[in-house]
């Protein structure tokens, strides 16, 4: 009965979509206040239905209701409370449900947080999110319904994923949902100024907070995923260039390069018309990943063509919000209010040299992502584009972007010149000179890893001579300042760790003997034993690893484990520290005490993620800054 | 309370909230005009804090300023808005009756067409016990119905009794014995009951698993653990890619799926890989030969350069009918890298890199070591 109810629950969450787009649009047209004021409510209702049928698919989940055929599949009486939560977005439906609930809960607090956003401004950004959560509730109701219900009712329910039984996946997906989908809110600010044809500065200003949100919700999300695949997929990797994770990181790319335009549009009234191309864009690469994820077009182009109603559902509504998107944009461009002048040195130029690198560095990772798709669908091949690609021709992309991020900061508005940056800087640059002529006696001659090291110190002396600064003038240090400062070395510390633990790292796959001990990367190694042990959803063996660091012990317990589908799962043991963590993750017996080992040294990894959060710190202290309080009188 | 009437009582509370808030709409709360003044000189206290701030010139202040007052006054010529009032009755009324109308016709497509008498009668959240005594009353009645008996075997296995477990899969089988899941499900519980061992009977059904279904991905990867377990890497390798090649890219089985092929090809490379070489020299030539004489069989590209990839040289009184090639006896690049070699087989009175007028050699045909690891020669 309940199921029932969140199934006509998401119904009446579609026909409230449905008329948040109609009503208002009626009342803007027809000047009748009344009818546009109705957005705010009908988005209430909208979410509130779409909370109810959240609701009612978890509590399913938690009563093990095998009636309902997701549940069926996707969990069972053996799973642990948590994951029979987090199983709610274990799979496709499911998934879909958490985008609709979280692209609710964006509009819920757009109608909520936006009192000093003019009325009219508001409602019109929530036409347009309910024009696209009309798209996705179709989507959800009429091909991926989690409330289809079975015939015949199963005494016992399917093994979730075994990999998704972990909680940093029962956390990864809302965290990158919530950047994804938060993308549709700076999107919607532009689409709806495009409407109204009044692309002011209320729409700029306002834009920017809610696209620093999602920004730092998608770079939690990315940097969670990273963390989760190093020690849950077994074999120590944090970024696989696999077009997944390729899906994430577009959108981050463009929106980085929104939040710098957006201050510039904002403040010197420069590049209004490519700051709403960007939020368009933005937006639009989470539709593409979402296309790319769900339609199985990954798998192979023809597997899309086989089962199209999915993915064709999903390519029609891409080409409709982007289609129209960027013919809005082509009939409204003219009311765009033309740049103010800047000189080519200047704050501006920076900002722009930093954007356009963004993109590029974004079109390189579309090309690889899309390329083997173009390939296979005219019958060409099968190629697969993989990390020699991507470290051949993103990274020297983003050199110039991460030297011009630590110098843009100090650059005047408007007109500069390099004689003051000297001026001002010399100090610093001295600095850095005798730290590129030292560093390869005291450190290392690998060359990769010195030029990160180069970057990072680059990025944090300047980082921190601009404080400095900053401190002792009569000037307010904001939270907007220190967020940029916190992003910023968010981004060298990230660097750094990445570059480390690519270069330096260590990986051996061992034949182990019980009690023979094995060095690897100057560390001792002893397998005491290996045991078999029962858990509550899943069997399997537990090793015992003792590793010798300098007379210090440190114990690891990897384990292998095997649950009802059969599938083995390989459990990580891990040793973290900020400078190294030592990874044991345990393979196959070979028989006779042999056991099959993988032993990683990942020297500064931790840094990655430490950057990931710095990054993401730096926006939300910049999203709330006092700015953003700006008192309007009615 | 009925279905209807539930359904009754949600569209009743949705048209309620849409009503009130059309009797007692939402206050306006700022103009876009009154927003862009307050934006504007927020912007210009801002520019000054610029200039202390030492972020643009006081030359340039001035300019940057005027900017923002002519954005303003572009901004600010754009209003112009009337209110209009609505009749609230007239659209209570459209609103109600679009609400109910279309969430009912909505529904009606989309709901479940068949009598659900069954779904609706069973508890959702029975014990697995009753729910196996629920499943056995269902089975008398419906004998015939396989895939009860499957779920059966499949519930009984779970509360450990997997001798009942057995007989009711083995019915399950006798009625559907092209069902997939059943076939594999039936292959695990029989090979729990062999200490985890595939071999025997669990192997057959997971075979038939594959007749039915050559692309079957769980039973793909079974056939991958089995032939790891027999020591046959390579069918593992094959299974396990095919079954990669068959998963979508998102699906999370993938990664397990790559896990084990990156286990295998490391362990492949660095332990296992061996090109055993059965080699049969016939008596007269080994009567002609000296007991100081030596055997050298070394595996080579097929073009490019002469130099031996693997190559090992013994005395060939030492030599017992097998000799074995691995990566430790490369010279170059790993023999576990190359695709297609030549063997050589070279017996040496000198032991020379080069070929004497004396040696007897002779030369495999084209070994693809994807294929097959054992090479069989003959020396005459």
């Amino acid at each position: 009965m309940l199921i029932e109810i969140g199934h006509f629950a998401l119904v009446l969450s579609l026909i409230f979509a449905i008329l948040l787009v109609v009503v208002p649009t009626i009342g803007f047209y027809q000047n009748q206040t009344n009818l546009v004021q109705l957005a705010k409510p009908l988005i209430w209702g909208q979410s509130f239905w779409v909370l109810i049928a959240f609701a009612v698919l978890m509590n399913a989940f938690l009563m093990d209701d095998f009636s309902v055929k997701y549940v069926a599949e996707n969990s069972n009486t053996q799973l642990p409370t948590l994951f029979k939560l987090s199983a709610v977005w274990g799979a496709h439906e499911g998934s879909l449900l958490l985008w609709v609930l979280i692209l609710s809960v964006w509009s819920v607090a757009v109608s909520v947080f936006s009192k000093r956003v003019p009325s009219e401004v508001v409602n019109q950004i929530l036409v347009v999110l309910g024009f696209v959560s009309v798209g996705f509730l179709l989507f959800l109701l009429f091909t991926s319904n989690p409330f289809e219900v079975l015939e015949i009712i199963p005494i016992e329910g399917r093994e979730l994923n075994p990999l998704l039984q972990d909680v940093g996946l029962a956390i990864h997906p809302p965290m990158l949902y919530m950047g994804y989908v938060g993308l549709a809110v700076p999107f919607a600010f532009v689409v709806s100024a495009l409407i109204r044809g009044k692309l002011d500065s209320t729409w700029l200003r306002w834009t920017r907070p809610w696209a620093l949100v999602a920004w730092a919700f998608l770079t939690i999300g990315i940097t969670l995923g990273s963390w989760w695949a190093y020690y849950e997929l077994g074999w120590g990797g944090w970024w696989f260039w696999d077009p997944v994770e390729n899906a994430s990181f577009m959108p981050w790319l463009v929106a980085t390069a929104l939040i710098h335009s957006l201050s510039v549009s904002e403040k010197r009234g420069a590049f209004r018309q490519w700051t709403v191309l960007l939020a368009i864009g933005g937006f639009s690469l989470s539709l593409l990943g979402t296309f790319l994820v769900r339609s199985g077009v990954l798998t192979s182009v023809h597997a899309f063509a086989t089962d199209p109603t999915r993915g064709l559902f999903i390519l029609i509504f891409l080409i409709v919000i982007i289609g129209g998107s960027l013919a809005l944009y082509s009939w409204r461009s003219v009311l765009i209010q033309k740049s103010n002048k800047f000189s080519l040195v200047s704050r501006e130029t920076g900002l722009l040299i930093n954007n356009v690198v963004l993109v590029s560095a974004m079109f390189c990772v579309l090309l690889g992502t899309l390329y083997p798709l173009i390939l296979d669908s005219l019958n060409l091949g099968k190629i697969s584009v993989g990390s020699p690609y991507f470290d051949a021709v993103f990274v020297p992309i983003m050199i110039p972007a991460v030297i011009a991020m630590a110098l843009v900061p100090f650059m005047r508005w408007k007109k500069d010149t390099f004689s003051r940056l000297w001026s001002i800087l010399r100090l610093d640059w001295a600095c850095m000179v005798l730290i590129v002529v030292l560093t390869p006696f005291f450190i290392t001659d690998n060359i990769f890893v010195l030029i990160a090291f180069y970057l990072f110190a680059w990025l944090t002396t300047h980082s921190l001579f601009l404080l400095t600064q900053r401190l002792r003038s009569k000037a307010k240090v904001t939270l907007a300042f220190l967020g940029m400062i916190v992003a910023h070395l968010g981004i060298g510390v990230f660097i750094i760790g990445a570059t480390v633990t690519t270069q330096l790292g260590v990986e051996k796959d061992l034949k182990m003997t019980i009690g023979e001990p094995q060095t690897v990367a100057g560390y001792s190694f002893t397998l005491n034993a290996v045991e078999k042990f029962q858990a509550e959803n899943y069997k399997g063996f537990r090793g015992n690893v003792i590793a010798m660091d300098n007379g210090r012990t440190i114990e690891l317990i990897p384990e292998k484990r095997l649950y009802q589908t059969g599938m083995p799962m390989t459990e990580a043991a891990i040793d973290p520290s900020l400078s190294r963590d030592l990874y044991v993750a345990l393979g196959e017996s070979l028989g006779n005490g042999n056991w099959s080992m993988r032993i990683y040294y990942k020297p500064m990894v931790r840094w990655i993620w430490l950057g990931g959060i710095m990054i993401a710190l730096g926006a939300l202290l910049a999203a709330v800054d006092r700015r953003y309080r700006i008192k309007v009188k009615s | 309370m009925s279905f209807e009437w539930q359904f009754l009582l949600l569209i009743f509370a949705s048209n309620g909230f849409v009503i009130y808030f059309l009797y007692r709409p939402l206050k306006v709360n700022v103009s876009d005009d009154a927003s862009n003044v307050a934006i504007s000189k927020q912007k210009k206290q801002e520019l000054a804090d610029d200039v202390t701030k030492g972020l643009i010139s006081e030359s340039l202040y001035q300019e940057a300023s005027d900017e923002i007052t002519r954005t303003l006054a572009s901004e600010l010529s754009q209003n112009s808005s009337q209110t209009a009032a609505i009749n609230p009755l007239k659209w209570a009324i459209a609103l109600s009756i679009i609400i109910a109308i279309f969430s009912a016709l909505i529904y009606a497509q989309l709901a479940p067409k068949q009598g659900s008498s069954a779904v609706t009668e069973m508890s959702p959240s029975l014990s697995l016990e009753q729910s196996v005594e629920s499943l056995k009353a269902h089975l008398d009645d419906n004998p015939e119905n396989g895939k009860a008996w499957a779920m059966l075997g499949l519930a009984e296995f779970n509360l450990g009794s997997t001798a009942k477990a057995l007989v009711s899969f083995k019915k399950a089988y006798l009625l559907i014995p092209a069902d997939i899941d059943m076939l594999l499900q039936y292959a695990s519980v029989l090979a729990s009951t062999q200490e985890g061992d595939f071999s025997g009977a669990p192997q057959s059904l997971i075979d038939q698993a594959l007749e039915v279904d050559q692309n079957s991905v769980h039973a793909l990867y079974l056939v991958g653990i089995v032939a790891a377990n027999d020591g046959d890497l390579l069918l593992a390798g094959q299974s396990w890619k095919k079954a990669l090649y068959l998963l979508p890219s998102d699906h999370p089985d993938k990664a397990v799926i790559e896990g084990a092929l990156n286990t295998l090809s490391n362990f492949e490379s660095t332990n296992d890989f061996t090109l055993t070489i059965n080699l049969e020299i016939s008596e007269d030539i080994l009567a002609l030969r000296s007991s100081q004489d030596y055997l050298m069989v070394y595996a080579k590209a097929l073009t490019g350069s002469p130099i031996p990839i693997a190559i090992i040289k013994i005395p060939l009184k030492d030599f017992n009918g097998t000799v074995s090639l691995s990566d430790s006896d490369s010279l170059s690049a790993k023999l576990s890298e190359s695709s297609e070699v030549l063997v050589v087989v070279r017996i040496s009175s000198t032991g020379m890199a080069t070929k004497q007028a004396s040696d007897v050699e002779i030369v495999s045909g084209v070994v693809s070591l994807a294929e097959t690891r054992v090479v069989n020669l003959q020396v005459e």
